[in-house]
């Protein structure tokens, strides 16, 4: 895994891929937060990480569109299918790549914060956990990006079906809104990804919805990993 | 070493391979033949576990690829038909990686991607991106990358597509000392490499293995089927091989010289011997011999015979 994980990583920054992702994520965060805070003189920070997870919606399948359809494509995966490294390990290796390059651009946000705290009065506690729960939501989507890379061999299909899915879990968030039916509406309240956002947002720890961020993206990885085996029984 | 057990192969309702069996024992060269489609490629990609078989076991000094696949995958190295490189790295990078993939111990890396560099002639480009080396160079890159980690059994597909003469010359020669202690199986459309270098050949045709023999069981080179020269006009030599080698068949490949006649010769008999022959009769008849070297031709034959279902047996 830690060979996978190496070599991934320092794909992203080998090709353009990495420093496209980096900038774009940074210069539409810098966008909000300028709108946000800068402009209205506003030390609500919390408002800026929440617009934050639509501009890594869009940009989270520059990180995983190429993650296995790149392999495929290119027969490499014959080179890592047939060495003595399990299938598991590699998944889990570029998942943790894909996650390493969103981390690190995310501490680069963590700028933003100190320049609240040095101009204006900020909680801490808040802030840490709007970040705690931005991190455990991008793992979930990136999880959603390495399946939609496992079922298809091009990159363009899986972007769009990475948008694809992951609309579909921002419209869950919409139904929620419109509908009120008792049992239906804490269903689906426990399923979306973007509610259990909001205790974060709001400075909570949630404990359950780290537990749901993290078997959410087990599922997705594990399905990547039955695609890609079902691929050798076709 | 590696037996094949009535290996099976469907996609979706199209039968790819049809109860293919055979085993090797001991270190030698082993060549893949086949028509485009024959299910040569299907065979190794089952053989080195990237295809899982629809029946059938693959089994690798007693151990069976469905049961241990990774330790089965470790005694094997793999060069598919294109080569599986990363080409935003270097040479000596990609095969570190590969190394480390094959679970080469760390402190052996180095030296292991050393003596392969040395050994597949990648000195010169060892730091170079992969993605800037010519064809040729980077299916040396993908031979080296199969032989990291010193596998047991080497399956490679269209080896020396895109060398040049010389390098086809390297390759082969690194290949027959390689299968002196581990076992080799090439797939090649170059019959005449396979004749060159294998000790057994393997013919598919429609996924079934309709031949499995010894090289030396093939073909007789040398002995019945030559070429010569002689000084002596087509039609006056046409007359002496009547008389003298009745038992001949004959073919005239024009005057390569002024005053010659070039003629292809073979025996009716497949392990007739017709050199003396040839040559008693020549100097019977006070003509010059000035050109003789047998053509083997035997492989192409057999296969062309085989795949086009002429005699199956």
């Amino acid at each position: 895994m830690r060979t996978t994980f190496v070599r991934e990583f320092q794909e992203y920054f080998n090709t353009m891929l990495g420093y496209v992702f980096v900038s774009a994520f940074l210069f539409l965060a810098g966008v909000f937060f300028a709108v946000n805070n800068i402009n209205t003189l506003s030390a609500e920070f919390n408002t800026t990480l929440n617009d934050c997870i639509y501009v890594f919606l869009l940009t989270a399948p520059l990180l995983t569109m190429k993650l296995l359809a790149e392999e495929k494509k290119t027969k490499r995966d014959q080179l890592l299918m047939t060495t003595r490294t399990t299938l598991s390990s590699i998944i889990a290796g570029k998942f943790l790549a894909a996650l390493s390059v969103f981390a690190v651009t995310l501490c680069c946000t963590l700028i933003y914060p100190v320049i609240l705290f040095i101009y204006g009065s900020i909680s801490a506690t808040l802030i840490m956990n709007g970040y705690i729960g931005f991190f455990f939501l991008g793992m979930a989507f990136i999880s959603v990006g390495m399946f939609a890379s496992s079922i298809t061999e091009s990159q363009l299909t899986s972007a769009i079906c990475t948008y694809g899915i992951l609309l579909l879990f921002l419209c869950m968030d919409l139904i929620i809104s419109k509908i009120h039916v008792g049992i239906i509406t804490s269903f689906l309240q426990w399923f979306s990804l973007f509610e259990r956002f909001k205790s974060y947002q709001y400075g909570t720890f949630s404990i359950a919805s780290v537990v749901y961020y993290i078997s959410f993206s087990f599922v997705f990885l594990n399905l990547s990993i039955m695609v890609m085996k079902y691929r050798r029984l076709k | 070493m590696i037996e094949l057990q009535n290996v099976c192969k469907y996609y979706g309702n199209k039968l790819a391979l049809d109860n293919v069996s055979f085993s090797i024992d001991n270190a030698s060269i082993i060549g893949l033949l086949g028509k485009n489609g024959a299910g040569k490629s299907t065979l190794m990609n089952i053989m080195t576990g990237y295809l899982s078989a629809t029946a059938g076991d693959v089994v690798v000094d007693g151990v069976s690829i469905s049961n241990a696949p990774q330790e089965v995958k470790s005694k094997v190295g793999y060069l598919p038909e294109k080569p599986p490189v990363y080409d935003t790295m270097s040479v000596y990078e990609f095969l570190c990686y590969v190394a480390r993939l094959k679970g080469v111990p760390s402190r052996s890396v180095s030296l292991e991607v050393s003596n392969i560099i040395e050994q597949t002639a990648l000195g010169d480009v060892a730091r170079r991106l992969i993605r800037n080396l010519s064809k040729g160079y980077q299916q040396r890159v993908g031979i080296a990358q199969a032989m990291v980690g010193e596998p047991e059994i080497l399956i490679l597909d269209e080896p020396t597509v895109g060398l040049d003469p010389s390098q086809v010359v390297e390759i082969r020669s690194l290949l027959t000392e390689y299968a002196k202690d581990h076992v080799i199986i090439i797939s090649s459309h170059i019959l005449t490499e396979i004749s060159e270098i294998c000790d057994r050949i393997l013919i598919l045709n429609e996924g079934e293995l309709i031949k499995d023999c010894r090289m030396s069981d093939l073909s007789n080179p040398g002995k019945n089927h030559i070429f010569i020269r002689v000084d002596a006009e087509r039609t006056h030599f046409e007359d002496i091989i009547q008389k003298s080698l009745a038992n001949c068949r004959y073919d005239y490949k024009g005057a390569g010289e002024p005053g010659c006649s070039d003629w292809e010769l073979t025996a009716e008999s497949h392990e007739e011997d017709i050199r003396k022959k040839i040559f008693s009769t020549v100097m019977g008849n006070k003509l010059n011999l000035l050109q003789m070297f047998p053509v083997n031709t035997e492989i192409e034959d057999t296969f062309l015979d085989l795949t086009a279902g002429r005699h199956l047996n």
